[in-house]
């Protein structure tokens, strides 16, 4: 021990005092334990699981579980057993139901042959000439006045 | 009190861990031996009860070879052990008290009486546990690792994960509280020195 001071040695002596002679049968004792422990050790996991049983019981039963289905997987395949998508039937429609079955007349007088052509049939004048009514005209005075008074 | 190693020793040392490890109980019983009385001292200071004391010692021995494979050579095998018997022995003594506080019926006295010097011996021990019991758990430990094992700061730091400077703190502060505890047990224990008042 390291160097003890006057009042550490005065409580060294105090604890010699009373810590008493060990008897040589319990040193013995514990010394003929010492001797068995490393046969007594059970690893932990070992420990648990005894204390456990119904736990390891039930992790047995789901390892057993889990290796069957493993094993019936394959087995279905063998038996040639129908994949569970086998059963999903696709349902007939009848032709008249199916609008892409349906045959347009040849004399239908609804039916635009050609869509740009028409188009251009508004009295030779594109409908497209009809967005210039939503312009804005370039001397509009109300539009400058509300202009300059949003200015900050 | 305290045993300085020889490196031939720590070898030797080194070789009976690697024995135990392996499950050679020869090899672990003579690696513990030379610390029972070591250990005894610890865990009947803190139980005072013989029954008990074996006890701790034992759950120690059994902790100790569990813990084998994290043990670190740099650590002095008795600082090891003299650290797992400091904290088993509290808590074998905690639990002791709690049981006792289940059951109902007289207390049985820890010390049997005797002979009225052999009583005031027991007195006194007791009232070096009350004053170690009532301490924090580390302070406590720092103190038996010091005044029952006879450590060195250094193997105290190691058996309690700490730095040799925290070590060094902790026993004095442990030292110190004990002093003013047992101030009265002092004087008696030296009657030549003046008391302080």
């Amino acid at each position: 021990m390291s160097h003890q001071s006057d009042e550490e040695e005065r409580l060294q002596r105090l604890f010699d005092a009373t810590a008493g002679a060990p008897e040589g049968e319990r040193l013995d004792r514990l010394a003929r334990f010492a001797a068995q422990v490393p046969a007594r050790h059970v690893p932990v996991w070992k420990r648990w699981l005894r204390r456990t049983p119904a736990l390891a019981l039930a992790f047995a039963g789901v390892t057993v579980l889990a290796l069957w289905m493993g094993r019936t997987r394959p087995l279905a395949v063998e038996l040639g057993l129908p994949h569970p998508s086998a059963n999903v039937v696709e349902e007939p429609v009848a032709e008249e139901d199916d609008p892409f079955a349906l045959e347009v007349p040849e004399d239908d007088e609804f039916m635009i042959d050609d869509p740009l052509a028409a188009l251009d049939d508004n009295g030779g004048e594109s409908p497209l000439a009809l967005l210039d009514l939503l312009a804005i005209p370039e001397d509009d005075a109300a539009l400058d006045t509300w202009s300059e008074a949003m200015k900050p | 009190m305290a045993i300085e190693q020889t490196g031939d020793a720590r070898t030797g040392e080194q070789d009976l861990v690697g024995r135990a490890r392996e499950g050679d109980g020869l090899a672990f019983r003579r690696l513990v031996e030379p610390h029972l009385g070591v250990l005894l001292r610890i865990a009947t200071r803190v139980s005072q009860n013989p029954q008990l004391a074996e006890d701790a010692v034992q759950e120690t021995l059994t902790i100790a070879f569990e813990r084998l494979s994290g043990y670190r050579h740099e650590t002095p095998f008795r600082a090891y052990l003299a650290g797992i018997a400091a904290r088993q022995a509290y808590t074998l003594v905690r639990a002791e008290r709690r049981r006792r506080k289940r059951e109902e019926g007289a207390a049985h006295p820890e010390v049997p009486p005797g002979p009225e010097e052999q009583a005031r011996a027991a007195t006194t021990a007791r009232q070096v546990r009350a004053a170690l019991l009532d301490m924090p758990d580390k302070r406590r430990e720092a103190a038996l690792l010091r005044l029952d094992a006879g450590l060195s700061y250094r193997d105290i730091a190691l058996a309690l994960g700490s730095t040799e400077g925290s070590a060094r703190v902790l026993v004095h502060t442990a030292l110190k509280e004990l002093r003013e505890r047992l101030a009265p047990l002092l004087e008696l224990e030296d009657p030549h020195e003046p008391s302080i008042g």
